[in-house]
């Protein structure tokens, strides 16, 4: 806040002129910040760009020191990831049980989260709160016992139904608040015009949320994706999916780097990719439960 | 509020006359959430008290029937197991300490992100990417960066003069080096909770503090901070809660080891019930983890009522 050497001075005071050495103060100050922030991005940015650049190089120089910055990137590795069928066969698992678990969790989780909303059904909400904070090895024992009575292990079907204690509350706690965002005088103008309740729900409601049910379905796709303890536990070699695939890396090949880097690379990168695109709608999502 | 909204308002009561409004209403309400409440209740109800069952039996999973009762057997059992205890040590150390790292971090990272500066939002995407990365896959790249041997971890210290670190092979280090990746996973998330309760924040008692003469350092500490107490307390009870059920980095990166020196509730619960089959045991020691997250759970809606209600 320094004046403009040309404003009048005020009547009623001093000029008030920065002290000698403000400026270097002042720059200081930005400098540090600056070098602050620079930090925590190299701190934050420095394990995604080791992947990428890993899977992008030769083995034997993967592991040279100082790693060099530029080099000719080198695809062999994700062509040996991609030529297995095994990688594609766990892409198309992943696929299967995220995206069936996001349709299910959304069939459900829509109607309950605007009767939420609407009509204060309190208990619905503490039951989607306990479910979230409930670690998930603690549903799986039981589910496991029931599943092998049913024949439900090593399922698509069997899978998609447990990721919807995953889905099914993420989708209820987030479109909650969305649909408490649209205006009750929208819904009641529709009453007046003859739409039924089931109408306003889905002509009006629905349309408004759109937005709210993207965050949703890429947040519940995210997590879905990620998952492991579910798939280590009621999968097995028909679904597994891609984050069981990893645990065969363990115990041989471990310092096939450039190897790990790419398949972690491409384990990532879908839901990477998500965010990135995403983020300014992600944020509000990503907290859910924690900021109303 | 105008006359427009009355006459709406009117008319939707005509439309829909109180005597046979609400009722209708709570039937549809109930409809729309029926199923899935249903699904929530059996989700959760089911699974929970099957588990309390389970941890009563001495039960090899094997068969269905081919169980025995043993009332508290288990628990008495786990009370006098050494490795419970090492396993709730562990996990009481690990999550005390991913925390508090986590919260550090995080909340600079808010401070950071919350002023306006060119590349602002960069930075913020960046800074939320460990948190959707699959963590299984960020586990990985960790164990490649912490090899002993190769990794660049230790070529970046032996390049600095220092003595390289074991990381994960060596039981005195295993559980720090998880801890790392933890943080690296979770201060995103504390940094999206600070930095909400930041923008919340009204700005006047800061304004007020600096005309009275506060310096930054006194405004950060007897302004901001107290302000921002219910957000660093939600974020502290999520972080507690979610380092309490991490599992997938453990068990890519050490699986328990070595020498089980990271081994957690979880990991001990997960191989128990599901590696060596003593499910009835397995689920004693599920049903403490689980207390554990309850109590915490408890712990948050308690500062959450506080805060919001």
């Amino acid at each position: 806040m320094t004046a403009a050497p040309a404003a009048p001075a005020p009547l009623d005071g001093p000029v008030v002129r920065p002290p000698p050495g403000a400026r270097l103060r002042r720059l200081a100050r930005r400098l540090s910040f600056a070098l602050l922030a620079g930090v925590l991005l190299l701190l934050f940015l420095f394990p995604f760009w080791w992947m990428v650049t890993a899977s992008l190089k030769l083995p034997r120089d993967v592991s040279t020191f100082p790693p060099a910055l530029l080099f000719t990137p080198n695809l062999d590795q994700y062509r040996a990831a991609l030529s297995e069928p095994a990688f594609w066969w766990q892409t198309l698992n992943s696929l299967v049980v995220a995206l069936g678990a996001l349709a299910l969790g959304l069939l459900l989780g829509l109607p309950a989260a605007y009767s939420v909303a609407r009509f204060r059904l309190r208990i619905v909400p503490l039951t989607v709160l306990v479910v979230r904070m409930i670690p998930g090895v603690v549903f799986m024992l039981p589910l496991f016992l029931v599943y092998r009575q049913l024949g439900l292990l090593d399922t698509h079907a069997g899978l998609i139904v447990a990721h919807l204690i995953i889905t099914l509350p993420l989708a209820i706690w987030i479109m909650m608040g969305f649909f408490e965002d649209v205006p009750v005088e929208v819904e009641q103008a529709a009453l007046i015009d003859g739409c039924t309740r089931w109408g306003v729900f889905w002509r009006v409601a629905l349309p408004l949320s759109l937005p709210g049910m993207s965050v949703t379905a890429i947040l519940a796709f995210i997590t879905s994706w990620n998952d492991l303890v579910f798939v280590l536990i009621l999968g097995g070699n028909d679904t597994r999916t891609l984050p069981a695939s990893v645990l065969s890396y363990m115990g041989f090949d471990t310092l096939n780097f450039a190897g790990i880097a790419a398949s972690a690379t491409l384990l990532s990168a879908p839901v990477v990719l998500l965010s990135v695109v995403a983020q300014r709608w992600l944020v509000g999502g990503l907290t859910v439960g924690a900021v109303k | 509020m105008t006359s427009v909204d009355l006459a709406a308002e009117a008319a939707a009561d005509l439309a829909h006359p109180p005597l046979r409004g609400p009722r209708r209403a709570r039937l549809f309400a109930w409809l729309m959430a029926g199923p899935a409440s249903l699904v929530m209740l059996a989700i959760m109800v089911y699974p929970l008290t099957n588990l309390l069952l389970l941890s009563l039996r001495d039960y090899d999973g094997a068969s269905v029937t081919a169980y025995q009762w043993v009332g508290l057997a288990n628990y008495e059992a786990m009370l006098a197991d050494p490795r419970f205890w090492a396993a709730l040590r562990r996990t009481l150390a690990y999550c005390l300490l991913s925390v508090t790292a986590s919260l550090a971090l995080g909340t600079l990272m808010a401070f950071v992100v919350n002023r306006r500066f060119r590349g602002v939002t960069v930075l913020r995407t960046v800074f939320i990417l460990p948190m959707v990365a699959m963590p299984v896959a960020s586990a990985l790249v960790f164990e490649a960066m912490m090899n002993p041997n190769q990794g660049i971890l230790n070529q970046m210290l032996e390049a600095a003069g220092l003595p390289p670190y074991t990381w994960l092979a060596h039981p005195g280090s295993a559980l720090l080096s998880l801890v790392v990746l933890e943080v690296w996973m979770g201060a995103p998330f504390v940094m999206l909770i600070v930095l909400a309760g930041l923008q919340s924040m009204p700005q006047e008692p800061l304004e007020a503090a600096r005309i009275d003469g506060a310096t930054p350092l006194q405004a950060l500490w007897f302004v901001t901070l107290p302000m921002l107490r219910s957000a660093l307390a939600t974020a502290v009870l999520f972080k507690l809660i979610d380092t309490l059920k991490q599992f997938a980095t453990i068990w890519v990166l050490t699986e328990g080891g070595p020498l089980r020196s990271t081994e957690t509730l979880y990991v001990y619960g997960y191989a128990l019930a599901f590696q060596f089959f003593d499910v009835g045991y397995g689920a004693a020691i599920l049903m403490a983890l689980l207390v554990l997250v309850l109590f915490v759970s408890l712990l948050w809606m308690r500062v959450r009522e506080r805060a919001w209600v």
